[in-house]
C-alpha cells in the first residue's frame, strides 16, 4: 500500500511538474521576445493621428471616451484609480523610466562645495519617502548617475553601500567632524569658516506632486541636518537659466531624462573643463580624480574598457555626491485595450514609441485601423534639424529611419542596417593608424516615400549633409565633428563605409543614429540644398518636399489640431500579405462609432442660427416700439 | 475746435502712446533676463544638442535668432534699435518655438480667437444687457436681488473651473449618460476646434465646408457659453446701475406724465440712455477681442492666441509676444478712439474741443 501511494506521489509530481512547464510561459508575465524580423515588421494599422490635447485633465476625458487609444506623457499616482475604473482601460505600471529625479547641488558655492556636506545630505535624505510618499510605490531606489535601465553600465547593486535610507545620525556625525558648527543664536550649522547657511530647494511648480514633494523631503533631510532650509518655487526659465548659466542656486530639483545607453555625455555634465561653460556641468563639479576616468570614458576603445571606467565613475560619484538621486520611477501611461493590441513595453519611449504604432493590431487580428494618439502640443515644425519639441519627434520618428535605432531594451536594432563591421589599424592595414571603420551593409528593397529607390549614396550623402551644414549652424553635424568624422562613402549601392579620425568605443552610435536623409532632395542643386537647413519646412510650406522613408508617412494634418501620418506601401518592412488580405475599414471596431450625420451638430447649428435670428428680430422689434 | 482738430490731436496722441508702449514693452519681456538671467535658447536646447554644443554652435544660434551672448550696454542699444525699426516696419521675425514667420503663427490663429471672443463677447453683452434691464424697473425686489447675487456669484468664479465643469459633464457625462440610455451620443466634444472624425469625412464630402463649419461651432459651444456666462455679470451690473440712474431723471417722469406705458419709458428712453455708457465699454471689449482667453482656451484646447501668449511668455519667444503685444496695444487704443467719436455720434450734446 505504501509502495503504491509512493508510487501515485510521484507520478502527480511528474504530471504537476510538466504541467506547469507547459502551463509557465503563459503564466509568467515576461515581455515577448522579439527577433530581428519582429520589430520593424509592420505597420498593421492604417493610420496613426496625433490629436493634441493641451492639457492632463482633457487627456483624461478623451481617454474615457475612447477619442484616444494612448498618450504620449506619464501620469501621476493618483489618476491610476480613474483609469482602473474603466474596464477598457489599463496603465503600464511595469516600464521602468530611462531617466531619474535628483537635485543637483551647486558644488562651487558653499556649503555644498564641501564633499562632507553633499555626502551628509546624501545620507540624512530618506528616499523611501520619496518612493512611498510621492509615488505611492511606483519608483525605485536609486544611488548611481547611471540609470538602472542602463543595464550595460549601470553598477547600482553593486555598489558599496546605499543612501536609500536615511542615516541622520552618520550625516550629523560627519558633519562635526568636518568642522561645521553652529550658530549660538539660532542653532543653525554654519560652515567650517563660520558662516551662517541657508539653502533653498528649488522646484518647478508644474509638478507640485513630485517636484514639491521631493524638495520638500530634501528641506526636511537638511533639517535634520540641523541646517536652515526652505522650498523655493521657481519657474522652469529661472532655474534652467541658473543651471545653464551657472547662477546663483543653491539646490535645484528637476527630472534628467536619456535616450539610449551612450555616456559619453558624461565629460560635458561632470568635467572640470566644463564648469564655466555655459549650458554644461549645470552643477560646477570640478573634480581632477573624475577628470581623469571621464577621459578614459571618452577614450574608451572597446566595451571592457567603457564598462570599466563608467563602473569606476559610479563609485567614485558615489563618495563625491555631486547631484542627489532621489528616485527612478515608473513610466505610468494610460492605454485603451478595446480597439489594438500588442502593446509592447518600450523602455526609451515608452507605448507611444514607433515600434508600438507599427506593432498594434486590431483585437481580431486585422489589418487597418486608426491609432489615436494624444500629445501634448502642437509640434514646432518638421524640420528633423531646427526641431527640439518632444512632440514632433513622437511623429517624426514615424517617418524617418535610421541605419539602427534604440530597441525597446535601448540596445541598437538595425532597421536601414542588415549588418556592419567596425575595424581599426589593428583589424586591417589598410585602415590608418588611430582611425575606426565602420561599414554598413543596408536593406536592398527599400523606397523613398516619392517611389526613389533607396541606396547607400543617401546614407553617405547624410553624413557629408551633417559636415557640410555644420559651419552653416545645423548642430546635428557636432557630434560627428567631435568624433572627427573623415570619410563617408558607398563602395556599393549597398554598403557605405563611415570612417572616424579617433578610435572610441562611441564611435558607433555617432554612424548608427542619425536619420537618413534623401540625397536627391538635399544635395547641392535639389529642392533643399545646403543653404536651406533651417528654412526647410515641409507640412507647413507646402512648397518645401516631405519625402521620407518610414513604416508610415505624412499625409495631412490640420494645424494645431491633428496630424494623420497613413502607412507607407513602400516601407520595406511591410507583412508579406499587408496588402493581399483586406484589411479593416478606417473606422475603429469595438469602439464608439462616429455618425456622418451628427445629431447634436445640427441641433447646435439650428439653436445657433435661431438664437440669432430672436436677437437681432428683438432688436428691430424694440427700437421700432 | 472741432471734430477735424479733435480726430488730428487724438491721432497724435496715439501715434506716441503706441511708441510708449512699443519702447516699454522691449524691457517688460527681457525683465527675466535682466532680473535672472533667463534665456531663450535654454528652452531650445535638447539634452541630446547640450552634449554636442560647441561655443561657435552656440554662438550661431543665438546670432541665427538675432541674440547675442552675454551682452553688454552696446549691444543692447543695438538690439533695442533693431526692435524699434522691426517692430515699425512689420517685420516681426520669426518665432523661436515655431521657427516660422511671427505673422504667420499669429495669423493662424487670429479667426479662432475672433471667433471665440466675438461670439462670447456677444453672449456676454446681451445676456448682460437684458437681465441688467429686467430688473433695473424695480430696484430692490426680489428679483433684483436674486439677479445681482446670481450674477456676482457667477462672476466671481474661476473661468477655467466653470470650463472644467461644463466640459465634465457636457463633453463626458452627457454623451455617456445618452448612449447608455438611448444608444445615441449627445454632447459637446472635449478639445480642439474641430474633430479629425469629422474632417475625416468633410475633405471627402462636397458639402465639406458646411460640415466643418458646423463642427467648428459645434466645438464653439462649450468655450463660448463658459465665457459669456462667466462674463456678463459685469455688464449686468452695469446695464443695471446705469439704468437705474436714468430712471430717476426728469424726462422718464415727463414720458410717464404724457402717459407712456411703462414699457415704452423703459426702453425707449430709459435704455437708450443708458446704454451710452455701455458704447464705451462695448468698444473697448471689442478692442481687446485678441487679448483670447488663455485659461478657457487651455482648458479646451481651443487653438487661439491668448494660449500662444502664454506659451510664448513662458518660452521667452520675444519676437511673437512682442508682436501680439503691439497689435493689441494698437487695436486697444484705436477701440478706445472709436468709442470717444461714437459717443459723440450718439449723444448730440457732446462736444469736441
Amino acid at each position: 500500500m505504501n509502495i503504491n501511494r509512493r508510487n501515485r506521489l510521484l507520478a502527480y509530481t511528474l504530471v504537476t511538474a510538466f504541467v506547469f512547464m507547459a502551463l509557465s510561459p503563459a503564466l509568467s508575465s515576461a515581455q515577448p521576445v522579439f527577433t530581428l524580423v519582429d520589430l520593424n515588421v509592420g505597420p498593421n494599422a492604417e493610420k496613426v493621428v496625433f490629436k493634441v490635447i493641451a492639457t492632463e485633465d482633457n487627456m483624461i476625458l478623451a481617454m474615457q471616451s475612447g477619442a484616444v487609444d494612448l498618450h504620449d506623457s506619464f501620469i501621476e499616482p493618483t489618476t491610476i484609480p480613474i483609469f482602473d475604473a474603466d474596464p477598457s482601460i489599463e496603465v503600464s505600471e511595469n516600464i521602468l523610466r530611462n531617466a531619474y529625479g535628483h537635485i543637483v547641488m551647486n558644488n562651487a558655492k558653499s556649503p555644498m562645495n564641501w564633499t562632507a556636506f553633499r555626502r551628509a545630505f546624501a545620507f540624512a535624505f530618506d528616499k523611501t519617502r520619496v518612493q512611498s510618499e510621492v509615488f505611492q510605490g511606483l519608483s525605485q531606489l536609486h544611488d548611481s548617475l547611471v540609470v538602472y535601465t542602463n543595464d550595460l553600465f549601470t553598477i547600482e547593486d553593486d555598489l558599496p553601500y546605499h543612501y536609500y535610507l536615511p542615516e541622520v545620525e552618520r550625516g550629523n556625525q560627519l558633519l562635526n567632524d568636518s568642522g561645521f558648527g553652529f550658530d549660538p543664536v539660532t542653532g543653525y550649522r554654519t560652515d567650517p569658516n563660520g558662516n551662517p547657511i541657508h539653502i533653498e530647494v528649488a522646484y518647478s511648480p508644474s509638478s507640485q506632486a513630485i517636484a514639491g514633494g521631493t524638495a520638500q523631503i530634501g528641506v526636511d533631510a537638511l533639517r535634520a541636518l540641523h541646517v536652515s532650509a526652505e522650498t523655493n518655487q521657481e519657474d522652469f526659465n529661472t532655474y534652467s537659466s541658473n543651471l545653464d548659466q551657472h547662477g546663483d542656486y543653491d539646490m535645484i530639483f528637476y527630472a534628467t531624462i536619456f535616450y539610449g545607453k551612450t555616456l559619453n555625455y558624461l565629460v560635458q555634465r561632470y568635467g572640470s573643463e566644463y564648469a564655466d561653460v555655459p549650458y554644461q556641468n549645470p552643477s560646477n563639479f570640478r573634480n581632477e580624480t573624475i577628470d581623469r576616468i571621464l577621459d578614459d570614458i571618452q577614450n574608451a576603445r572597446t566595451y571592457e574598457e567603457a564598462f570599466a571606467a563608467c563602473a569606476e565613475f559610479q563609485l567614485e560619484m558615489q563618495y563625491l555626491v555631486p547631484i542627489l538621486i532621489t528616485y527612478e520611477n515608473f513610466y505610468l501611461q494610460g492605454y485603451r485595450t478595446d480597439r489594438f493590441k500588442g502593446h509592447l513595453v518600450d523602455r526609451g519611449r515608452y507605448l507611444n514609441s514607433k515600434w508600438n504604432l507599427q506593432r498594434l493590431i486590431n483585437l481580431d487580428d486585422s489589418y487597418g485601423g486608426t491609432i489615436n494618439l494624444r500629445i501634448g502640443q502642437e509640434p514646432d515644425t518638421f524640420n528633423i534639424f531646427t526641431s527640439n519639441s518632444g512632440y514632433t519627434s513622437n511623429i517624426v520618428s514615424t517617418m524617418y529611419s535610421l541605419l539602427y535605432d534604440f530597441g525597446p531594451d535601448l540596445d541598437p536594432y538595425p532597421v536601414l542596417a542588415e549588418s556592419y563591421t567596425e575595424e581599426t589599424h589593428a583589424d586591417n592595414p589598410n585602415v590608418p593608424a588611430g582611425h575606426h571603420r565602420f561599414t554598413f551593409n543596408v536593406i536592398q528593397n527599400a523606397t523613398w516615400s516619392d517611389g526613389t529607390p533607396f541606396t547607400a549614396e543617401d546614407v553617405a550623402f547624410t553624413f557629408t549633409y551633417l559636415q557640410e551644414t555644420l559651419p552653416l549652424g545645423n548642430p546635428s553635424g557636432a557630434s560627428l565633428a567631435d568624433a572627427n568624422l573623415v570619410a563617408a562613402y558607398a563602395p556599393s549601392p549597398y554598403q557605405v563605409v563611415v570612417e572616424f579620425g579617433t578610435e572610441s568605443y562611441w564611435n558607433f552610435g555617432v554612424a548608427a543614429y542619425n536619420y537618413i536623409i534623401p540625397k536627391h532632395i538635399f544635395e547641392p542643386g535639389g529642392p533643399v540644398g545646403y543653404e536651406g537647413w533651417n528654412t526647410w519646412n515641409p507640412a507647413n510650406n507646402p512648397e518645401d518636399p516631405f519625402v521620407t522613408l518610414g513604416p508610415y508617412k505624412f499625409n495631412d494634418f490640420e494645424a494645431g489640431e491633428f496630424y494623420e501620418v497613413t502607412i507607407d506601401p513602400n516601407w520595406a518592412y511591410l507583412p508579406e500579405d499587408r496588402f493581399a488580405t483586406p484589411t479593416t475599414s478606417t473606422t475603429p471596431t469595438g469602439g464608439p462609432t462616429e455618425p456622418v450625420f451628427d445629431a447634436t451638430l445640427a441641433i447646435v447649428a439650428g439653436a445657433v442660427g435661431a438664437a440669432v435670428v430672436i436677437l437681432v428680430g428683438g432688436f428691430v422689434l424694440l427700437r421700432q416700439k | 475746435m472741432g471734430l477735424r482738430e479733435y480726430v488730428i490731436r487724438r491721432s497724435i496722441y496715439m501715434f506716441l502712446l503706441v511708441v510708449a508702449v512699443v519702447c516699454f514693452n522691449f524691457f517688460l519681456f527681457r525683465l527675466p533676463t535682466f532680473l535672472f538671467g533667463a534665456n531663450p535658447i535654454s528652452l531650445m536646447l535638447s539634452d541630446e544638442l547640450r552634449r554636442n554644443l560647441t561655443q561657435d554652435l552656440l554662438e550661431q544660434m543665438y546670432a541665427n535668432f538675432g541674440l547675442v551672448m552675454n551682452p553688454d550696454i552696446f549691444d543692447w542699444i543695438y538690439m533695442f534699435w533693431r526692435y524699434i525699426v522691426s517692430m515699425f516696419t512689420g517685420n516681426f521675425g520669426v518665432s523661436f518655438l515655431t521657427k516660422r514667420p511671427v505673422m504667420d503663427s499669429i495669423v493662424e490663429r487670429l479667426p479662432n480667437t475672433l471667433l471665440l471672443m466675438g461670439t462670447s463677447s456677444m453672449v456676454s453683452i446681451l445676456l448682460g444687457i437684458w437681465t441688467g434691464v429686467k430688473v433695473a424697473s424695480n430696484p430692490g425686489s426680489k428679483k433684483d436681488i436674486g439677479a445681482v447675487t446670481v450674477a456676482l456669484f457667477v462672476y466671481a468664479l474661476p473661468v477655467f473651473w466653470l470650463g472644467m465643469m461644463l466640459l465634465m459633464v457636457f463633453g463626458y457625462m452627457l454623451p455617456l449618460w445618452t448612449e447608455t440610455t438611448f444608444g445615441i451620443r449627445i454632447g459637446f466634444p472635449q478639445f480642439g476646434t474641430i474633430s479629425y472624425e469629422i474632417w475625416e469625412v468633410a475633405r471627402t464630402s462636397p458639402f465639406g465646408a458646411l460640415i466643418v463649419a458646423g463642427d467648428v461651432l459645434h466645438h464653439l459651444f462649450l468655450p463660448m457659453i463658459t465665457l459669456g456666462i462667466g462674463g456678463y455679470g459685469g455688464y449686468f451690473l452695469y446695464m443695471r446701475n446705469n439704468l437705474i440712474d436714468v430712471m430717476t431723471e426728469d424726462y422718464i417722469l415727463t414720458a410717464r406724465a404724457k402717459g407712456l406705458d411703462e414699457n415704452q419709458v423703459l426702453y425707449k428712453h430709459g435704455m437708450k440712455n443708458a446704454m451710452l455708457p455701455m458704447v464705451t465699454v462695448i468698444a473697448l471689449t471689442f478692442g481687446f477681442l485678441i487679448n483670447g482667453a488663455t485659461l478657457t482656451e487651455t482648458v479646451f484646447t481651443w487653438r487661439g492666441l491668448g494660449r500662444f501668449i502664454f506659451e510664448s511668455l513662458i518660452a521667452l519667444d520675444f519676437p511673437v509676444v512682442q508682436a501680439i503685444f503691439m497689435i493689441i496695444a494698437i487695436t486697444a487704443i484705436l477701440a478706445n478712439f472709436v468709442a470717444d467719436l461714437l459717443y459723440g455720434v450718439l449723444d448730440p450734446r457732446i462736444k469736441y474741443g
